[in-house]
C-alpha cells in the first residue's frame, strides 16, 4: 500500500508540472494538441491524486502500521467510522486531502469554462496546476503520507518496523462535527484558487474585459459557502466539545480561516457590481488576489507557523516552506495585477453617493476592515515577540472590541444596500422605503428597553437586526403582494418573486442566515451567565433561574479511556424539567480529557453543563452556564446552504422571440 | 430624518444604560476572568478555561472581590506575577500602543481614500462630456417635459 500511495503523489507530481508546463508552451508556441494534451493532463490530476488517497485510507482500513502516518494517528480499538478523520488528522494525510480536492475542483473547473474561457485558460490550467504540483511536492519532500514506521534499532539506529498497534486518534477529533468541519474548511480554502486562477489567467491572456466574470463569480461563491459551513461546524464542534461553553475564540487558527471569507464575502458582492456595470474591474482583482494570499498565510500558520494555538499541526519545517510559497504568491498575483492593471478602466465611473455601487463599496470597506484588524491582532504579538521580550497577548477581548463597532456597521449597510438603486436612488424613493422599517426598528428598541434590557449595546445590535430583516420582509411584500395580484396564491407568488432573480434573493436568504448568526453572537455575548459548581451526590446549585441536582453518575472503562457519565436532574423553581447528560473522559495514552458538555437547548436559552473534575470525595466539579439564544447560531447553517443554492441556481435563459412573431401573435399592443 | 431617527435611538440608548442596576460581586468577577489570560492555555481567557490554575485563579478573584479589592488592583496583582501578557487586552502604552492605533488610523486613512475616489468619480460622470453638449438641450426638453428640474442634480 505505501509503495502504491507514494507511487501515485510522485506521479501526481510529475503530471501536474507537466500540464502547467504544456498549457503555457501549447499558448505561446500556438500547438493546440499540446493545449489539449496538457488539459487532459490536469484531468488525469484528480483520478491519480484520489488513487494516493484511497491507498492511505485502505492502509487504516487495514491497520497497516508499517505506515507511520496510520501508526500514528489510528489504533485497532478506534472506531470504525473514524477513519475517515484520522485520514486528515495530522500533516501528510490532511496534505493528500487538499491536494485530492484541489485536483478535483481543478479538473472540473477547466471542464466547464473549456468552451467559453478558451483563450485564457491555458493560463488557468497552469496556474492550478503549478499550486498543485507545490502540494504533490511538499508531500513528496517534506511530508509524505507514506513513510514507514521506525523503531529504536540496535546502536541508536532507526529501522523499520512494524508496530502491534498504533497510537490511536486524537480524542478531540472523535466527534461527528470533526466528518465536516476540516474537510469542509480544508476544500474552501484550496477552492479560493479557482476564481483567483479565472482571474490571473484571463488577465495573463490580456483579456481584461468580464470574459471571466461569471466563473469567478460561481466558483468564488462556491468555495466561499464550503468555507463558511466549514467555520460554522467549527463553531458547533467547539461549544459542543470544547467544554467553554463558547464557540468562537478569535484563536489564530480561526482567524485565518475568517480572513479569507471575510474577503471573498466583498468579492462575491463587488463582482456583482462588474457583472451589472461594468466597474470595480481592478478592485474585483485586487479582492480576489488578499483572498488567495490570505489562503495561502492560512496554510502558513497552520502547518509549522510561528503561532502556538490548539489547531496547529506539530511545528515541523513545513512552516518555512509555506511561507515561501505564500511570498511567491503574493508576488506573483500582484505582478500579473500591474502587468495588465491599466487594461483595467471601469466602463462607467460611479455617478452618485446614494447608490448601490457605493453601498457595495461601503460593505467592502467594512469587510476589508474586519479582516485588517483581525491580521494585525494575529501578527502584532509576532511582532513584538522579535522587538521586545514578547509579553503581548492579544484575544478576544480585542478582537470583540475593535471588531465589534465595524460588524454592527456591516449589518446596517446590509439593511440599506438593498434599497439602493443601481446608479443613483433620490431621498424621496429611500425615504419610502425606510420609513417602515426604520420606525420599526426604532419601536423595537424601545420595547426592548421598556421591558428591562439594560444593556446599551445589545438593544442597537437587536435593533439593527429587526431592520435588516424588515427590510427584506418588505421588498418580499411588496413584490410578493404585486405577483399574487396578478393572479395565484401568495406561497406561488412568493417563489415566483425568487425565482425572477436568484442572484438576489439567494442573497437575502443568506443575509437573513446572517442575521440569525448575528442574533445568537448577541444573546451570548451579552447575557450569558456562568457558574462554578461542586456538588455532592444528591446536591444542587443554581445557574441563572436553574438550579442543577447531581442525580448520579456512571463509569465506563475501556481500553483506550475511562469515561464517566454525570446524569443531572434540572429544574426550575420547584419543577423538574428535565434532565442533562454531561461526559467526561481521560484517555491515558494522550495525558488528555476530552468532553461531551450536556446541554438542553431551547430557542430561548441553551443551558450548558461540563464536568471538569471528579473529586477523590465524591463530589463532581462542574462549569454550568446559561447561553441565551445560541440555537440560532445553528439554525442559520441550513439557511445559509439553502441561500446559497438559490443564488447560484442557474436562472433559465431568457426565451427570445423575434418581435414579428409577437406582433403577429397579438401579443404586443398598439401595433397589430 | 435620519437626525431624528439618531436622536431617538440615541435616547433610548442612554435610558437603556441609565437604568441599570449596580453589578454584583459574581458579574465583576466574570467581567474580570474574560479580561484575563490563563497563564498555561495560550489566548484562552479564564472564563474559557478548564485546567486547575484558572480555576484557582477564578477562586482567588472572587476572594479578593470580597475582600474589597478593586478590579485594577487585582489585574495589576496579576500583572505583577505573570507580567503583561496575563491581560487579555494589550495595555495602551508602550509598545502595544500601536495595537490599538494602527485600526483606527489604517480604517480613517481608507475611508478618506473611498470617500476621495467616489468624490472623484463623481465629478467626472457629472460633468458633461463633449457628446452630451449636442444633445444638452433635447435632454433638457425632456428634464422641463417631466418636471424633473435639473439633469444631474443629485
Amino acid at each position: 500500500m505505501a509503495d502504491l500511495g507514494f507511487m501515485a503523489i510522485v506521479l501526481g507530481l510529475g503530471v501536474a508540472l507537466y500540464a502547467a508546463a504544456g498549457s503555457i508552451a501549447g499558448k505561446v508556441y500556438g500547438a493546440a494538441e499540446l493545449v489539449v494534451s496538457a488539459r487532459r493532463a490536469a484531468y488525469l490530476t484528480a483520478p491519480i491524486a484520489l488513487a494516493g488517497a484511497g491507498a492511505l485510507i485502505a492502509a487504516f482500513a487495514t491497520h497497516d502500521f508499517s505506515i507511520d502516518y496510520v501508526f500514528a494517528h489510528s489504533n485497532r480499538v478506534m472506531d470504525r467510522e473514524f477513519i475517515w478523520v484520522a485520514f486528515y488528522a495530522g500533516n501528510g494525510g490532511s496534505l493528500l486531502y487538499v491536494t485530492c480536492v484541489l485536483a478535483i475542483m481543478s479538473a472540473a473547473a477547466i471542464h466547464l469554462a473549456r468552451r467559453r474561457l478558451a483563450d485564457s485558460l491555458p493560463y488557468t490550467t497552469a496556474i492550478l496546476m503549478a499550486i498543485l504540483a507545490f502540494f504533490f511536492l511538499v508531500m513528496v519532500v517534506w511530508a509524505n503520507p507514506f513513510s514507514h514506521t521506525t523503531c529504536p534499532g540496535p546502536g541508536g539506529s532507526q529501522v523499520a518496523c512494524v508496530p502491534d498497534d498504533g497510537r490511536g486518534i486524537n480524542p478531540l477529533l472523535t466527534h461527528p462535527g470533526m466528518w465536516v468541519h476540516p474537510p469542509l474548511l480544508m476544500a474552501g480554502l484550496a477552492g479560493i484558487a479557482v476564481p483567483f486562477a479565472y482571474a490571473a489567467g484571463a488577465l495573463a491572456a490580456g483579456r481584461t474585459r468580464d470574459e471571466w466574470a461569471d466563473a469567478a463569480r460561481v466558483s468564488g461563491i462556491v468555495s466561499w459557502a464550503i468555507l463558511g459551513t466549514g467555520i460554522l461546524i467549527g463553531a458547533w464542534w467547539a461549544y459542543t466539545i470544547l467544554g467553554w461553553g463558547g464557540y468562537w475564540g478569535w484563536d489564530p487558527i480561526e482567524n485565518v480561516a475568517l480572513m479569507p471569507w471575510l474577503t471573498m464575502t466583498a468579492f462575491i458582492h463587488s463582482i456583482m457590481v462588474q457583472k451589472r456595470r461594468g466597474m470595480f474591474r481592478m478592485w474585483n482583482i485586487v479582492l480576489l488576489n488578499i483572498a488567495f494570499v490570505l489562503a495561502q498565510f492560512g496554510m502558513f500558520i497552520n502547518r509549522g507557523g510561528p503561532v502556538v494555538s490548539v489547531h496547529s499541526f506539530a511545528g515541523s519545517a513545513l512552516g518555512q516552506v509555506f511561507l515561501g510559497f505564500m511570498l511567491l504568491s503574493l508576488v506573483f498575483a500582484f505582478g500579473v495585477f500591474f502587468w495588465r492593471y491599466r487594461w483595467l478602466k471601469s466602463d462607467r465611473p460611479v455617478e452618485s453617493f446614494l447608490s448601490r455601487e457605493v453601498a457595495f463599496l461601503l460593505n467592502n470597506f467594512l469587510l476589508l476592515g474586519i479582516t485588517f484588524v483581525t491580521l494585525w491582532g494575529v501578527v502584532f504579538p509576532l511582532i513584538t515577540e522579535f522587538a521586545s521580550d514578547g509579553t503581548v497577548t492579544v484575544a478576544t477581548p480585542y478582537f470583540n472590541r475593535v471588531n465589534g463597532p465595524l460588524f454592527l456597521g456591516l449589518l446596517a449597510i446590509m439593511g440599506i444596500g438593498p434599497v439602493m438603486a443601481w446608479r443613483r436612488s433620490s431621498m424621496r424613493s429611500l425615504g419610502r422605503w425606510l420609513l417602515l422599517p426604520v420606525g420599526l426598528a426604532v419601536l423595537a428598541a424601545a420595547a426592548m428597553v421598556v421591558a428591562g434590557m439594560r444593556e446599551p449595546l445589545a438593544v442597537v445590535a437587536f435593533s439593527v437586526l429587526a431592520f435588516v430583516v424588515l427590510v427584506i420582509l418588505e421588498e418580499w411584500f411588496r413584490s410578493t403582494r404585486a405577483r399574487a395580484r396578478a393572479g395565484g396564491n401568495w406561497a406561488a407568488a412568493w417563489l415566483g418573486v425568487i425565482a425572477g432573480n436568484r442572484p438576489r434573493h439567494g442573497g437575502y436568504i443568506v443575509h437573513l442566515a446572517i442575521v440569525t448568526v448575528a442574533f445568537g453572537v448577541v444573546g451570548t455575548q451579552f447575557f450569558d451567565q456562568r457558574a462554578d459548581l461542586v456538588l455532592k451526590r444528591g446536591e444542587s446549585g443554581a445557574v441563572g433561574s436553574y438550579r442543577l441536582e447531581y442525580a448520579n453518575l456512571k463509569i465506563e472503562e475501556r481500553s483506550d479511556r475511562t469515561a464517566q457519565l454525570a446524569h443531572l436532574n434540572v429544574y426550575r423553581g420547584n419543577d423538574r424539567i428535565g434532565t442533562l447528560r454531561a461526559w467526561h473522559a481521560f484517555y491515558p495514552d494522550f495525558r488528555q480529557a476530552s468532553v461531551r458538555a450536556g446541554i438542553r437547548s431551547t430557542p430561548v436559552e441553551d443551558l450548558y453543563v461540563v464536568p471538569t473534575d471528579f473529586l477523590e470525595d465524591g463530589r463532581l466539579v462542574l462549569r454550568a452556564s446559561v447561553n441565551p439564544l445560541a440555537m440560532w447560531l445553528w439554525i442559520a447553517g441550513p439557511v445559509f446552504v439553502i441561500g446559497t443554492a438559490v443564488a447560484l441556481w442557474p436562472q433559465p435563459a431568457l426565451e427570445v422571440r423575434p418581435a414579428k412573431a409577437q406582433v403577429a401573435a397579438g401579443l404586443v399592443r398598439g401595433t397589430a | 430624518m435620519g437626525i431624528l431617527v439618531a436622536a431617538l435611538l440615541g435616547f433610548i440608548v442612554l435610558a437603556a444604560g441609565c437604568g441599570r442596576p449596580a453589578p454584583t460581586l459574581e458579574q465583576r468577577a466574570q467581567a474580570l476572568d474574560r479580561q484575563l489570560i490563563c497563564p498555561v492555555c495560550p489566548g484562552e481567557t479564564l472564563d474559557q478555561s478548564g485546567v486547575q490554575i484558572a480555576k484557582d485563579m477564578r477562586v482567588l478573584i472572587r476572594e479578593r472581590l470580597a475582600a474589597g479589592d478593586t478590579e485594577e488592583a487585582i489585574k495589576a496583582y496579576f500583572v505583577d506575577r505573570y507580567g503583561t501578557r496575563i491581560l487579555a487586552e494589550p495595555p495602551a502604552s508602550g509598545i502595544s500602543l500601536a495595537v490599538w492605533v494602527i485600526p483606527p488610523v489604517v480604517l480613517a486613512a481608507g475611508a478618506a481614500a473611498l470617500w476621495a475616489v467616489v468624490r472623484e468619480m463623481r465629478r467626472r460622470a457629472v460633468a458633461p462630456r463633449a457628446e452630451d453638449e449636442s444633445l444638452g438641450k433635447y435632454l433638457g426638453a425632456v428634464d422641463d417635459e417631466l418636471g424633473t428640474g435639473k439633469r444631474g442634480a443629485p
